[in-house]
């Protein structure tokens, strides 16, 4: 009996070092640094770190002082963990990168490579891979960071939520986290596609408080269409049409407005898009890989500031054959971009490797050159479901 | 492990007291012939206490025999002395009617009988010749009779004096149903029960315990249903005891209980007639102690100290739902503490990110760790608490208003802890009145501070190590030989019908598997009238009219 309970408080004793990672730390010994930055040292085989960190005590609570809602810390290193030690000389406290919202990666850097960057992130217990990432459109990861904006007084809170809502109404970007910037950058003969944040203004005035105090801040961060990668090397921006093609391609379409003419008038009607699917097919006959991209979408009609019948169910099959013209255009402009970088980040190699592996095995080491002039077809079934709140409108029944 | 010592000291104590010096004898004496002879050795016995009340007289019908009643002031009803006296002593000889009366009183031992037959105002009456009963009768409140020359006494059954009303329950407040709750005589609480269970089998034994206090204690029980082994478990535990003093059924609780070191209660408590007629009907037994109005119900469940009276008169709806509010309050009252500490101090991934930085500025300034900071607070809490309940009633506002500005708003305002620090702590003070049986709530109180102090050290590795030791403890429990998880663990499908949900009372019910003897209620039958029949009379009703 006591052997055996003493067995018991041996496995008890056991279980104590079994914890893994120690780590006990008071709140208000961490500095949470809610979006980070990496940027090239010009001239330098160096990185730039730069952390957001948050001022709670003047954002929160009812002892909010309102002052300046973060603060910019940056560290140089020949790696991104000496990097963000050196921070260490100027944050008094440690800094916490777990609610990291936001990683910035400055234009410089990602046109030399992003393949490093990434490799602290999916090591160290800390960072989420979920993160999203943006690309500093003509700027530093740095100067992005040290943005004040207004609505949300955490800048990096600002950004994530353009992007969000951007991804989510307008579709010209998307959210892409640190997870699928890995795999992407795992696609062979092609790259992940990240979003861009663009600074719009005087860099310098957008550091002061002043900024948001006034209705129109000088200085803002804007979303700003989608970096293409190849190889961990930013290769090429889309924005506008070819943006949202590339979200209809990855099926990240959730919801867009297109313009469709009509006789009268060019771009007069608006379509926004409730729902969308698409999925790629791809059949290989010899050296050629053909791809097939089917899309269903659903929409209603938004607006029309020409006179529309909708109770004509030929008017609607019209626009609808009109919708599937458009989506096919922008898809395919998407696509001759992407042929015209060279670099598939549309994931059509996947679809290949599903269709055919053994094509995919000899393929796979020319596929940026065979998918640069590979046939793509695409389909679109696009069904109007609702016309909105009237049946008949007063301009067309003023034009009557 | 760490009581063994304790243990074992109780034990070898146990043995010694038995035979203790101050106690009653328990040799059968018979009781002195000579008038003044008793009388002397009653004075002396007690000591010449002046609450001993002795009248002698002489009857009429024996001018030459004295006669003394003996009584204690106080424990007796003074007004149905007297009644007693005049009309079954002090008869007239002219009174008699039958001629054999006078024969007989002739014989000196016949006396007796006399006035027995004539002792109308006395419900209860009986002749014995026992020194140690006579006297224990005495002391329980009864009067005495003795005549001179004659062996033997009459005892009669004239208790009464000061006693509290039934009341309404002080602890175990209810909404719905009766209002009604035990006091401190045995008698008066065993009638309550009585009245509810109008059943021949509902059987009771009587035992005094406690070599000084001869306290009476009953054991209650309904035959056929209650499990004729629980009943001499408990009949045996109950006559194991050696104990100077039953002063309340605490005593009893820790002498009668299966394990003595667990945090966790193994013998609920109620004060309330209708729960333990409840129980009885289960098939459970109930232990009453003179002198306390809190009744002892065995064996006893986890699953019992989250069920209120309540819970059998409201709807089965807002039953099952006030349930899974108590047994969310009492995981509130033992995890809620630790659980904040864990997040705050190792986990701070898993605070959302705006509730973080919320946190992050409270937290600014706070001098102290979190875990000291909760530390604190509980444990002022805790003097409040303790505070209210033993503080005169008079000063109960100043105590109340102190603690809340204090504890709340000044702590907070003068930056020695956070606001979110009062909301855990007052949410975990609400939370641990939820229970109906309040001795659990205590447990999970206690239980709070190791979890905290896990927390703080291990995060919620801490928490969930403690959590497995606690139900590895609980599944080890035992309340008279059922395990304390029943019906969770071992888990009977059956008896979900009432623990964390309640059936309602149309489903066939079933007794509680361990303790009962028959599992099957008739609730349909004979018990509660169906629907049908409550159909039928209301539309016998509207025939009438």
């Amino acid at each position: 009996m006591t052997l055996k309970k003493g067995f018991l408080a041996l496995m008890m004793v056991c279980l104590l070092p079994l914890t893994g990672c120690w780590n006990y730390r008071e709140m208000n010994e961490l500095a949470i640094a809610i979006a980070m930055g990496v940027d090239k040292v010009q001239g330098r085989d160096e990185y730039n770190i730069s952390f957001q960190v948050v001022n709670a005590r003047d954002i929160a609570g009812i002892k909010a002082t309102g002052r300046i809602p973060v603060n910019v810390y940056s560290g140089k290193g020949k790696t991104l963990l000496e990097a963000v030690r050196k921070t260490s000389q100027k944050v008094p406290r440690r800094i916490n990168t777990q609610h990291m919202r936001v990683f910035v990666i400055g234009e410089a850097l990602a046109r030399k490579g992003i393949e490093e960057v990434f490799e602290l992130m999916e090591r160290d217990p800390e960072p989420r891979l979920t993160t999203r990432v943006f690309i500093a459109r003509n700027s530093d990861a740095a100067t992005i960071l040290k943005t004040v904006t207004a609505v949300e007084a955490i800048p990096a809170n600002a950004i994530l939520g353009k992007l969000k809502i951007t991804g989510r109404v307008l579709a010209e970007s998307y959210e892409t986290e640190m997870d699928d910037v890995i795999r992407g950058l795992m696609i062979k003969g092609g790259g992940p596609v990240i979003s861009g944040i663009k600074l719009v203004g005087k860099g310098e005035a957008g550091e002061k408080i002043s900024n948001v105090e006034q209705t129109e801040p000088p200085t803002d961060l804007y979303t700003s269409g989608m970096a293409l990668f190849k190889k961990g090397k930013l290769v090429g921006w889309v924005k506008g049409d070819k943006a949202r093609g590339v979200s209809w391609i990855n099926n990240k379409m959730k919801s867009t407005i297109v313009n469709l003419d009509c006789e009268t008038k060019k771009d007069a009607i608006s379509i926004d898009i409730i729902r969308s699917n698409s999925k790629i097919k791809s059949e290989v006959k010899g050296e050629q890989p053909l791809i097939r991209i089917h899309i269903k979408e659903i929409g209603i009609l938004g607006e029309a500031l020409c006179p529309v019948d909708v109770g004509k169910s030929a008017e609607i099959r019209k626009l609808e054959q009109q919708w599937n013209e458009e989506t096919e255009r922008n898809v395919m402009a998407a696509v001759q971009t992407a042929q015209k970088l060279k670099t598939d980040v549309l994931g059509f190699g996947a679809a290949v490797e599903r269709a055919n592996p053994k094509a995919w095995k000899k393929m796979e080491k020319e596929w940026d050159r065979i998918f640069a002039t590979c046939r793509v077809e695409v389909k679109v079934e696009s069904t109007i479901r609702r016309t909105g709140m009237v049946s008949k409108p007063y301009l067309y029944e003023e034009k009557k | 492990m760490f009581f063994k010592p304790f243990v074992r000291a109780i034990k070898k104590r146990k043995k010694k007291e038995i035979v203790h010096e101050l106690g009653f004898h328990e040799d059968d004496q018979p009781l002195e012939q000579d008038l003044n002879r008793t009388v002397e050795r009653i004075k002396q016995e007690l000591g010449n206490s002046p609450d001993v009340i002795i009248r002698t007289f002489r009857m009429d019908i024996r001018p030459h025999q004295r006669v003394a009643v003996i009584y204690m002031e106080g424990l007796t009803d003074i007004e149905k002395v007297n009644d007693f006296v005049a009309h079954s002593l002090l008869f007239k000889q002219n009174e008699k009617e039958n001629e054999n009366e006078s024969s007989m009183s002739s014989d000196p031992q016949r006396i007796f009988d006399v006035i027995l037959n004539r002792a109308l105002t006395v419900g209860d009456a009986k002749y014995l010749n026992n020194w140690n009963v006579m006297m224990h009768a005495l002391l329980s409140g009864d009067i005495a009779v003795f005549v001179d020359n004659c062996e033997g006494c009459i005892i009669g059954n004239l208790r009464g004096g000061e006693r509290r009303p039934v009341t309404e329950p002080e602890t175990e407040v209810n909404i719905r149903g009766p209002k009604d709750s035990f006091n401190e005589t045995i008698g008066t609480n065993i009638s309550l029960i009585r009245r509810r269970l109008k059943s021949p089998n509902l059987w009771m034994e009587s035992m005094r315990i406690g070599d000084i206090t001869q306290t009476d204690v009953s054991i209650m029980y309904l035959k056929g249903i209650a499990e004729d082994r629980l009943v001499e478990e408990v009949r045996r535990r109950l006559k194991d005891i050696r104990i100077d003093a039953i002063l309340e059924s605490g005593y009893v609780e820790d002498l009668i209980q299966d394990q003595t070191f667990t945090p966790f209660p193994l013998v609920y408590n109620t004060e309330r007639p209708d729960v333990v007629a409840g129980n009885l009907l289960e098939g459970r037994i109930a232990v009453l102690v003179d002198g306390t109005p809190n009744t002892l119900i065995l064996p006893t469940t986890f699953s019992q100290f989250f069920k209120a009276a309540e819970d059998y008169y409201q709807r089965v709806e807002f039953t099952v739902f006030m349930r899974l509010i108590r047994y969310f309050g009492f995981f509130v009252v033992m995890l809620l503490p630790s659980m904040y500490i864990a997040v705050t101090t190792h986990h701070h991934e898993m605070i959302p990110t705006p509730l973080a930085i919320n946190l992050l500025a409270q937290r600014e300034g706070v001098p102290f760790p979190v875990f000291f900071e909760a530390f604190l607070m509980e444990a002022a809490f805790e003097l409040m608490r303790e505070a209210g309940t033993r503080m005169p009633r008079a000063v109960g506002q100043a105590v109340s208003t102190v603690g809340a500005i204090v504890l709340g708003q000044a702590a907070v305002e003068a930056g020695i802890v956070t606001a979110m620090m009062v909301i855990v702590v007052s949410f975990t003070g609400i939370a641990s009145f939820t229970m109906p049986g309040f001795t659990l709530t205590t447990s999970a109180r206690l239980i709070r501070f190791p979890m905290m102090i896990a927390a703080s050290t291990f995060g919620f590795y801490g928490i969930f190590m403690c959590t497995i030791l606690l139900v590895a403890h609980l599944t080890s429990l035992r309340s008279f030989g059922i395990p304390y998880l029943s019906p969770f663990a071992p888990f009977g499908f059956k008896h979900q019908k009432d623990a964390v949900l309640r059936a309602p009372y149309k489903t066939p019910a079933t007794r509680p598997g361990l303790t009962g003897g028959r599992q099957e209620i008739s609730n349909q039958k004979d018990g509660v009238p169906s629907s049908d029949q409550n159909d039928q009379t209301s539309e016998g009703v509207k025939h009438d009219t």
